[in-house]
This record gives C-alpha cells, structure tokens and sequence, in this order.
C-alpha cells in the first residue's frame, strides 16, 4: 500500500528532516509513527498525502510514485485517502453536517446520498443527532471526531493522522484509537503518527519510532 | 459502512478511471454548492459587494456614456448626410442630346439616389423670381446660365473620402465643365466623430483594466478571509476548479449587476440632458432628441462586465491558490 524508498527530506535553511527512510506498509495493515517532535513523523504523512514533496527518494502509494504525481491529479489521490490532523480545521460557517459532507460534495456525489453517509459517518464517530450544531458548540473531543468522521465519509482505502489526540486526555484519546482500530477491522490501512508512547504501548500494532530522521526501530509489541 | 469491496486497491489506473468518473460525477451538486457559497458570501458581504458592484459599474458608465454620446451624433450626422448635394455645372455648349445621354449615364451610377436636372431656361427663371428683375433677358441678349445637375448621393455613402471620390469620377465625365460641393464640415464633423470613436476605444480599455484590477482586489480579499475553507477543501481532495468556482460566480455576479447599473447610469444621465438637448436642437430647428441606450447594449454591457469579473476573479484566486499552504 505504501512503500517509502530511500526517502530524505530536507526543508529550506533548515536540518534534514528526513534522512534514507524505508518503510513498507501492506494493504489493511495498522501501524504507528512515534517519536519527538521534530523526529520526521508529520514529514512522513504530509509525503504520502502529496502535501509536501521530495526529490530523494520514492514515495510509492499503491504504486503512484506522489512525488511526481502530476499537481492536477493529486487531488484525486487524495479521495482516496482520509487526513486526520490535530487541529481538526473545522468550517465554522457551516453546521457540522456541511462540514462532514465537503469531501462526498467535492466528489460529485448524489444529496440524497450525501445524507445517508454523512449520517453513516456521524453514526460511526457516536455524534449523530449533532448535525445541525455547529462546530464551535462541540468539546475538543466531538470536534475531533466531526473530522475524524470527515476523514472516513468517503470511505478512504487508507487513513492518515497526525497527532489526533494530540489535544485530548487519555480517555477520550483511547476512544480515538479504538476508532481508527475499528475502521481498520473493516480493511482500511491506517498510519498513525502520535508522540504518546503511553497510549499505544499496550496495542497490538506494528510501531516505527523515528528520531531526528531515521528510524530507530520498527516492529510489534508483544 | 465500509465494506472491503469499497476499499480496493487505489492503483494509478484507478486514479485516473476516478478522473473520468469525475465527469460524468453529479456535476449539478457541485455548482450547487458553488453557488450555494457564493450566495452565503454575498449575503454576508451586502454593503462591501455593493460597493464594490457600484464603482465597477461607475467605471463601466463612463466609457459607455461616451458611447453612446458619439452615436447619437454618428445618428445627427447621418441626418445631415442627406441633405449632402452635389451640383454638376455643365459646359454652356452641350446639346439637348448630350444631357440625356448624360443624365441617363448618371442615373445607372449605384452612388445616386437621386438627382434632379435644371436646365438653362429653367435656371434663368428661377434666377428671375428669386431676383424680381424682368425682361433681363433684353440686357443679356442671351441666357448666361449653364444647365445644372443638382445630385443626392446613395446612403451607403457614409465618409467624406466616398463622397470626394464620387466627386472625382462625375468631374471626368463629358460635357461637365465642374462640381460644386462644400466638403471642408463634413471633413470636420467626420474627424471629431472618429476621434469620439478613438476616446471611446482608449477609455474603454483604460477602464476595463481598472475593472479587472477592482473586481480581482475584491475577490483576493475573499479569498484571504476564507483560507481556512480552502486549505480544508484542498485537503478533502477538492480541485482547483471547484476551489476556484464560487469565487469566478462571484466575480461574475459583481460583473452582471454592475453591467446593469451602468446602462440605468447612462439612461439616468441621457433622460436628464434630454431637455437641454431638446432646447439646443430647437435652435436648429430640428427635433432632434438624445437616444437612450438600447436593451441589446445593456445585454453588451452585463456580458462585457460578465467577462471582466470572471477574468479579474480568476487571475485572483489562482494566485491565492498557489499561497495556500497546509499546517497541522
């Protein structure tokens, strides 16, 4: 599914981010970015989501090479994919709703549809019933999970986070992973970038710890 | 629900087959939403949009004012046009044959309305009314006068240049001894029409800039209060077509209303010269009366500030678009 080739990032005036990373992750497989901040862990993501590009090394996704993955057709890469960050970015002009149905609007999709699957969504993420809030009147918890439903709406093949539950305590921050543990039951990969050690320690997941852009190890916790 | 058989694999085939499916994809939810936002905008927006909808139409009104000054007098000279004439002095020799066969040449020429012959005696006694002097034939002894060929062009004759080349062409014909016309006003009055033509095409382009550059600051200041939403539609796999279109219809909007303002300008100003026009064409005598912009010109006007709108907001949001950067 997605496959990183002697990989290395280097930022304008600044250290490298990334120095000849490799990783390999199959299709339906959950797995976890840790490290510091700094350590390369959204360098990771934002590369595999074409939101920054490199000219060392491949970035393969099911094959498309995203580093040069024509600019016009990245959009499209992106509808397959669902970006969860640790700012959810929520549209506070518009209800909750409108907010979880922008990518299916964005795609073309059917209104009577779009209803169906934003309630689906919602449903999923334990805030239906909720639609016509709006996004200001949510806790940080519900507001992460109007994105995280947002992120699966249009039903990705690969979910991406970027310290989600970076703004949330443990509790609500294992509600959060056992979300994306339950979208990856139904075959979705999954890549999860967090610096909580704490909260993935005890799952059964394959874990690449980077530090200051390498990786330092890569395997599961027994 | 997610099922497996939706999570395929996403392969560079499929990317592409979802670039077709994009086509044929419910285009009409799309505009929908497009127009959607770009309604919220303007409704958010009432007075800054007005504003702004009044100074493009301000400077969409100046050049078509002129216009439409310049061809209202294009009309008057057309007026005058008619009455342009030209008269075929003929040799004192020339027998009555000779007329005819002129007279008959001349009638087949395509420039010639009409024309309309006097000959001597005829001349001799229109001279003899007009002068109240009897019997001047008992001091001439004989009549002075040459026939006279008085000439009214074709309409189709429009340019002072025509009109001295159709003089040119008669003078060569026989038996003609010269031809009278007093071309020196036509030659002004076409000169300071072209100019009005020169000064309407020089501030239409000056002021279609100023438009373009108006409606692309309004929308570069749309687009910056509404980063958020556009990094978000980027990051949810929107095109920059889609990021692009509720901008390009508001820019339009802004077009299409101040196109049709700037016809009711003009047609306010024009009704309100109207009787200082009137007082001055009473002078000439001519019942002359300023012509208001017609519809199909307000359809020009709201097309021309259709077009300037999409282009000023197009040229703005995709330089917004390239800014636009994701954080986390």
């Amino acid at each position: 599914m997605i496959r990183l080739n002697q990989v290395s990032k280097r930022y304008t005036n600044s250290a490298d981010a990334l120095k000849q990373i490799n990783i390999e992750i199959a299709k339906g497989e959950m797995s976890f970015l840790t490290g510091h901040s700094g350590a390369g862990k959204s360098t990771i993501l934002k590369l595999i989501a074409g939101i920054e590009r490199t000219k060392q090394g491949q970035v393969l996704v099911d094959g498309t090479n995203v580093n040069k993955l024509n600019r016009h057709k990245l959009p499209l890469l992106r509808r397959n994919m669902g970006i969860v960050l640790q700012n959810p970015h929520l549209l506070n002009d518009r209800d909750i709703f409108a907010n979880v149905a922008l990518p299916l609007i964005i795609m073309g999709i059917k209104s009577q549809d779009i209803t169906r699957r934003v309630r689906g969504a919602l449903n999923k993420v334990g805030l239906l019933g909720k639609e016509r809030m709006s996004p200001a009147a949510l806790s940080t918890g519900e507001q992460q999970r109007v994105g995280i439903a947002r992120a699966i709406v249009h039903k990705p093949t690969l979910l991406l986070a970027d310290e989600p539950t970076g703004n949330l305590d443990p509790k609500l921050s294992r509600d959060i992973m056992q979300l994306f543990t339950e979208f990856n039951q139904v075959g979705v990969t999954v890549l999860v970038a967090t610096h909580d050690i704490g909260l993935i320690s005890k799952l059964p997941y394959r874990i690449i710890a980077l530090e200051q852009g390498r990786i330092v190890a890569d395997g599961y916790n027994n | 629900m997610l099922s497996k058989q939706v999570a395929t694999n996403m392969t560079s085939t499929n990317v592409r087959m979802t670039k077709k499916n994009l086509a044929t994809a419910s285009l009409g939810a799309q505009h929908l939403y497009a127009f959607k936002t770009c309604w919220q905008h303007l409704r958010k927006t009432v007075f800054a949009s007005l504003l702004t909808v009044a100074v493009i139409a301000i400077v969409l009104a100046l050049p078509m004012g002129i216009f439409g000054l310049v061809s209202n007098l294009q009309q008057v000279s057309q007026h005058w046009q008619k009455g342009t004439q030209l008269s075929l002095y003929l040799n004192t020799n020339v027998s009555e044959q000779q007329v005819t066969e002129l007279l008959s040449t001349l009638k087949q020429n395509p420039y010639i309305a009409n024309l309309h012959y006097i000959s001597p005696k005829q001349g001799l006694q229109q001279f003899q009314q007009q002068s109240k002097i009897k019997n001047i034939l008992q001091v001439l002894k004989h009549n002075p006068l040459p026939g006279v060929i008085e000439i009214w062009p074709n309409a189709s004759i429009h340019s002072a240049e025509k009109i001295h080349q159709l003089q040119q062409n008669l003078s060569t014909l026989p038996n003609v001894q010269s031809i009278q016309l007093d071309m020196q006003w036509i030659k002004r009055l076409y000169s300071i029409l072209h100019l009005g033509d020169s000064i309407v095409f020089i501030f239409g382009i000056l002021f279609a800039l100023a438009v373009l550059l108006i409606v692309s600051n309004t929308i570069k200041l749309a687009t910056q209060k509404r980063v958020e939403e556009i990094t978000v539609m980027r990051l949810v796999g929107a095109t920059n077509a889609f990021v692009r279109r509720p901008f390009l219809y508001t820019g339009i909007t802004f077009g299409l209303l101040a196109g049709f303002a700037a016809w009711v300008i003009v047609n306010t100003a024009f009704s309100y010269l109207q009787s200082s026009v009137s007082q001055l064409a009473d002078l000439y005598s001519s019942s002359f009366t300023l012509q208001p912009l017609a519809v199909s010109q307000l359809v020009l006007l709201m097309l021309i500030g259709a077009l300037l709108g999409f282009i000023g907001s197009w040229f703005a949001v995709n330089r917004e678009l390239r800014k636009v950067s994701f954080d986390s």
